[in-house]
This record gives C-alpha cells, sequence and structure tokens, in this order.
C-alpha cells in the first residue's frame, strides 16, 4: 500500500496468484475488457515467445470516488511455470491482497495445492503474515468437463473463510466479483491497520460501490 | 534511460517514477520533430520536475523582433522559465504569451498520475477569438507597454506571421500528442520494468543459491558434530543412567518378592518404593528422549492401519486397575463402525495411555472419565493447512475424547498445557507426580501424525481432551 495524503492517492498492490495455465493473465484481461477506457491504463504483459507470461502482467486501475480520495489499483499477475520461482517472490513484496486462481480441473488438483503451498512459502519469506492476508480463492474454468463439482465448491466455501468465487474467466464470469471481493477484503484490513475509513470518510460499501460506478464496470459484458 | 533497480519500491508497486527516468529522448525528440513537420507547431516536452526533454522550435518573427530589444529578450526569457514550471493538474490549459500569442500546456498522465507535461506554441487564436481578447486586452497595446521601443506596425505585421490555430483544434493534436507520449512512456517502463525484473530474478536466485548452500554447509557441519554427540549422548543416556537405573529396579523387586531372604513389613514397603520410584524415572528418562526427538522432528512412525476400537480397549483396560484403586470408572464409548486408522501403533497408545492415565489421575475419588471415539471429518483448515484441502475432498478423521470431572485446569494455565515441563499448578508435581512432559509429547506426536489436539476445561465441571487424527495424512 502507498498513500499519498498529497495527491489524496491510495494505491493498493493486488497479485493474481495459481498454478500454471489456471487463468491468471485471463483475468486481468477480461477485467480489462469490462473496465471503462477511462479508468484502466494499457495492461502490461510481459511474455515470451510462447504466450506464457514471464515476469507479470500489471493491469492498472483508476477509481476517482471523490475529491477527497483516488484509488489506484495495481493488479499483477506472477508467473506460473515452475521455473520462474524467485519472480513469483518478488512480486508478492508488498502485497496487500492475493486472489488464487484455482484451475477447477480435477486432474489440477496438485498443482493447485503445490502452488498454494508455494505461495504461503514465498508469503512467509518476505514477512508477511500467511494467516491474515486478505485473500479470496477462484475457482476457474467452470465450463470444462471433469471439473470439481458446484457441491464440492460449497463445500470447500463452508470450510475456509476465504469467500469462493467460481468463474469462466474467458467469458469474464466471476472476474469482477473476484476483484471487489479481494478490495473488500483489503479495504476491511487497511482500516483495521491505518484507519482508512477515519482518513478518507470512505465506508466499505462506499467503497465497493464507489469502485465498481468509477470503473465503469460492464457486468457479464 | 536511467535503471532504478536499486529502489525497491519502484518494483513492488512497479511504477514510473518519472518521464525523464524512462523515457528515450531521441525517441521523444524524433515523434516531436514529426509532429512539427504536421502541424508547424512548437512543442517542448517536459518532466514533472520541469526538466526539458524534447524541445523542437523554430523561432517566431514576432519573438525575433522582440528579442532584439532588451526588455523584450528578459520578458521571452521569464515566460519561457515559467512555463516549464506551470503545473496544469489534470486538465490543459491555455496560458497567455506578452506578444498576444497564446501557449497550450497539456498534462501527461500514465497510470492515473502526472508524469510531464507538453508546452504547445507560441499560436494565434483564430479572428473571432482573436478579436475577443482584443476587446478584453488589446495585446498589441500590452505587448508595446512591455517593450515600448518595438514599432506598432512592424510589431502587428510580425504578429500576423505567427501560425493561427482553431482552439479546439489545439486541444485534438494537443490530446493527441499526449497519448502518443503516453504510449512511449508505456513502452519505456515496459522494457525498464522487464530488465529490472530480470536483474532482481537473478539477483534473488542467487540469493537463493546462497543461503542454500550456506544452510547446506552449516547443516552438513551440524550433522557431523550431532553424529558424535548424538552417539555420546545415547550411550550416557542408556547406559551410564538405565543401566546402573536397571539393577537397582531389578534388586528392589528381588528384595520386594522375598528372593533375597523374607523381610518385615516396613522393609518390604521401602523396597516396593524403591521399584516403583525407579520405573518412574526409567520412564521419565525414555520420556525426555522422546521429547527430545520430538522437537527436533525426529520422531520416525511406523505407520500401519489399525483398528482404532481395540487400541483404545486395550489401553483401558492397562490402565482399569490404576483407576479401581482410585474408584474412578471408565466408561468407554465406540461409535458404530469405525473406520482405521493409519498411525503408529505405539505412538497412539502412548497418547492415548498419557491422556486417560492424567483423566484419572487428576479425577476426584469415585469420579469417571469417560472415553470416546468417533469419526469427523478436520474442518475450517487454518490456512497453512487450506492447501492440503484445496479442492480435494474433506479430510477424513477420527476423534477421540477424554473426558473427566476432576480438577481440571485454570483459565490461566489452559493455552501453556502443551509446553514441555508446564505444570498447572505448582504445586501438582508434588502432589500428582510427573514433569510436566506428558502432554507436550503427546501434542508433538498428534502433530507428527498431521492431527490436533485442543482441551477445554470447567475446573471441577469438566475437562475434555479432543485429539483429532486424520484417517491418512494429507500429503499422503
Amino acid at each position: 500500500m502507498q498513500l499519498d495524503f498529497a495527491a489524496k492517492q491510495l494505491t493498493l498492490k493486488l497479485v493474481y496468484y495459481g498454478p500454471a495455465l489456471s487463468g491468471k493473465t485471463t483475468n486481468l484481461q477480461a477485467l480489462h475488457r469490462l473496465v471503462a477506457p477511462t479508468a484502466r491504463g494499457q495492461l502490461m504483459t510481459l511474455e515470451t515467445r510462447e504466450d506464457r507470461t514471464l515476469f507479470f502482467d500489471l493491469l492498472p486501475l483508476t477509481a476517482q470516488l471523490s475529491d477527497a480520495l483516488q484509488v489506484r489499483l495495481k493488479v499483477f499477475t506472477v508467473p506460473g511455470q515452475l521455473v520462474h520461482n524467485a519472480t513469483r517472490r518478488i512480486i508478492l513484496q508488498g502485497v496487500d491482497g492475493v486472489a488464487f486462481i484455482a484451475d477447477s480441473q480435477i486432474i489440477e488438483t496438485r498443482h493447485n495445492q503445490e502452488a498454494f503451498r508455494e505461495m504461503c512459502g514465498h508469503l512467509q519469506a518476505n514477512g508477511l503474515s500467511v494467516e491474515d492476508l486478505p485473500m479470496v480463492l477462484q475457482l476457474n474454468k467452470r465450463d470444462l468437463p471433469n471439473i470439481r463439482s458446484d457441491e464440492e465448491l460449497r463445500a470447500l466455501s463452508a470450510r475456509t473463510r476465504e469467500p469462493v468465487i467460481p468463474s469462466i474467466a474467458t467469458q469474464g464470469v466471476g472476474v469482477v466479483e473476484t476483484l471487489l471481493s479481494l478490495l473488500d477484503l483489503v479495504w476491511l484490513d487497511l482500516d483495521r491497520k491505518h484507519g482508512l475509513q477515519a482518513k478518507f470518510g470512505v465506508s466499505s460499501e462506499a467503497l465497493l460501490t464507489g469502485v465498481r460506478e468509477a470503473l465503469g464496470i460492464r457486468e457479464g459484458a | 534511460m536511467r535503471g532504478r533497480s536499486e529502489s525497491r519500491t519502484d518494483l513492488v508497486l512497479a511504477e514510473l517514477g518519472s518521464l525523464e527516468d524512462a523515457i528515450d529522448r531521441d525517441a521523444l525528440a524524433a515523434v516531436c520533430r514529426s509532429f512539427f513537420a504536421l502541424f508547424g507547431l512548437s512543442v517542448r516536452i517536459v518532466g514533472e520536475s520541469g526538466q526539458l526533454l524534447a524541445d523542437v522550435h523554430e523561432e517566431a518573427a514576432i519573438c525575433t523582433y522582440a528579442r532584439t530589444f532588451p526588455k523584450g529578450r528578459a520578458a521571452c526569457d521569464a515566460l519561457t522559465t515559467e512555463l516549464k514550471h506551470i503545473d496544469p493538474g489534470r486538465e490543459s490549459l491555455v496560458h497567455p504569451c506578452f506578444t498576444g500569442a497564446v501557449y497550450r500546456i497539456e498534462p501527461v498522465a500514465y497510470q492515473g498520475r502526472a508524469i510531464g507535461r507538453l508546452i504547445l506554441g507560441p499560436y494565434r487564436r483564430p479572428d473571432d477569438e482573436r478579436a475577443r481578447a482584443e476587446r478584453e486586452g488589446a495585446p498589441i497595446a500590452r505587448l508595446l507597454e512591455r517593450v515600448p521601443e518595438l514599432d506598432r506596425a512592424e510589431a502587428k505585421a510580425r504578429l500576423r506571421q505567427m501560425p493561427v490555430v482553431r482552439e479546439d483544434t489545439a486541444a485534438r493534436i494537443s490530446a493527441h500528442l499526449a497519448v502518443m507520449v503516453q504510449h512511449l512512456a508505456f513502452a519505456s517502463h515496459r522494457a525498464l520494468l522487464a530488465s529490472e525484473m530480470h536483474i532482481a530474478s537473478v539477483r534473488e536466485s542467487h540469493r537463493e543459491l546462497v543461503a542454500q548452500k550456506e544452510d547446506l554447509e552449516a547443516a552438513y557441519a551440524r550433522l557431523q558434530e550431532a553424529d558424535q554427540l548424538k552417539s555420546n549422548f545415547l550411550s550416557t543416556v542408556s547406559h551410564e543412567l538405565r543401566t546402573p537405573l536397571t539393577s537397582i529396579i531389578g534388586y528392589a523387586e528381588m528384595l520386594r518378592t522375598e528372593m533375597l531372604g523374607p523381610l518385615d513389613g516396613e522393609l518390604r514397603e521401602c523396597a516396593q518404593t524403591i521399584q516403583q520410584r525407579g520405573e518412574h524415572l526409567l520412564q521419565l528418562i525414555s520420556r525426555l528422549l522422546d521429547v527430545g526427538r520430538l522437537e527436533r522432528g525426529h520422531v520416525l512412525l511406523e505407520r500401519t492401519w489399525l483398528d482404532p476400537a481395540a487400541a483404545v480397549q486395550t489401553v483401558v483396560e492397562d490402565i482399569e486397575p490404576l483407576a479401581a484403586k482410585r474408584d474412578v470408572s471408565l466408561a468407554l464409548e465406540l461409535d458404530q463402525p469405525l473406520p482405521t486408522l493409519h498411525a503408529d501403533p505405539i505412538r497412539l497408545r502412548q497418547i492415548l495411555l498419557n491422556l486417560i492415565e492424567n483423566a484419572v489421575k487428576f479425577s476426584h475419588d469415585g469420579g469417571t472419565v469417560t472415553i470416546r471415539v468417533e469419526a469427523a471429518t478436520i474442518e475450517k483448515l487454518p490456512r497453512e493447512g487450506l492447501a492440503a484441502a484445496l479442492f480435494g475432498p474433506p479430510t477424513q478423521a477420527l476423534r477421540f475424547r477424554v473426558i473427566d470431572n476432576g480438577v481440571g485446569i485454570p483459565a490461566s494455565a489452559i493455552t501453556k498445557v502443551f509446553e514441555p515441563f508446564f505444570q498447572a499448578e505448582s504445586g501438582s508435581t508434588r502432589r500428582y507426580g510427573g514433569a510436566g512432559l506428558g502432554l507436550a509429547i503427546v501434542s508433538g506426536l498428534v502433530e507428527a501424525h498431521g492431527g490436533h489436539i485442543t482441551v477445554q476445561s470447567a475446573p471441577d465441571v469438566k475437562t475434555e481432551f479432543c485429539v483429532t487424527l486424520p484417517l491418512e495424512r494429507p500429503d499422503e
């Protein structure tokens, strides 16, 4: 988080983490499509020739909530391939919240688990609390066959305190919800630590409504 | 282009500090030259701090004329300096020149932040706009006030040579140029981040390798030393302590059983006490060894599929004599059917024996200890355990509850009962015996099985220890 009182700007760092090919970049591309051009910057992708993320993708979003507060979101993805372990750790530095993008396909269970464990290790190495960091779980690729059932998702949701959001990132389904759920948790967390609500006079509900409006989100577009 | 890889914050948020940090000046100058060729308008690009980054202009006839006079030159220089430091905020603005022309200042924003601005002009506005402006301030008259040496007709003629641009056109083309500069900044930012990430990743990998190498070297040294120490320690403990203790216990037993001759009642009691305390000491030595192993994470579990009901029943049978002596009844409640459990039978016995023995020990005379075994699932995992459960079925588990209505544990002590050498009350050791190691060992063994243990206590009402063990370790 970066707070610039002079410019009345709050900059938040959100990271989309997950195993290789779970759809992290697709999430950002969908967000880029769904957010009004005035509120989004260019989607920056550092990719290799095979269209796989090399270092990260970065989507900057800017929501002017009022004269008193501009919220800048820097949404990053990590490269999923195993070889980029060090890069993933660097990208998690100073993160305010994580969206864990899991692949719903049953065959990907182990990759999901490994990526999650690895992420916990990186967060700890960066001095961040694994237990307290705001986090949402997105189960992507709900349109594919041989996936975890809706029943299993409900069971997972009942067993975890993280919001569990089903999605089809290629169609933009669940993408906005993931971003806004995470933003909500991040705001509540930072409010607890830094009293943001008192500083800016913006409640959690007002923030979400304001951001949704400022980003001009076209639902399901 | 200047690298900023030293600055951690920049990479954390991937911010572009300022235009001058990232942008290629030659590319910027080329864009400005092309812009000038297309529109015939002078253009300057300055960074957020006012640093001039590109300047493509042709001195207007009126400017050349005004600059031949000292006052004109001074006014022109002052304006040029002033222009570079005018902050237009989020919207573009029009700034007047003392010649009657105007400049347009266009902010360049990037990812929601101002990073620099364009200065377009000077240019004249068309007649209708100029006429309004003249009515408002009569520019030629004002120009002559600033530079009285100018010839009025000459100045007017030269001013007319200046390009005329409608305000909406000027707004469009300056906005267009600002977008081009944004794209240049984006390309430069992208290249800058790629190289910074590359360096940072290599540095991080290097740091990781160095750390691993140091860890390995240190671990190797420690292992060599520990190997030696372990051999010494084990031989000391097992030989120097256990061997004489075994003799003490053996001889005490021989005395007690009158193998060495008849004993009167008091002496026999003494022999019995020696034997009991000796056995207690032997058990304590074994537990100390256990704690040492658990703390070092060296407990090797020999897991096998076992019947939990049989395991509990055996332990209960073993404790019954002790319970009978205290008039404590043992109630065993087993769910039917119970799943089989993949655990180390010796360690499971140790866990159950310890908990049930404790419950009997801390029960009031005539009390009841209930042992309940039931199937369960591991719910509401802490985040560390989430990975295991992520998207897999809930972890099937077995729950052992040991409930008594004895003295219990005061609220102030409940969080510490699993710490080694902890006793709920300082007088407990004397009253109930033990070194405060039992629960530490139990807790360590439960964790080694991938399970967890909890305790709830209302002193003299109900105290419950609850051990939940996954049927298999989650990572199996």
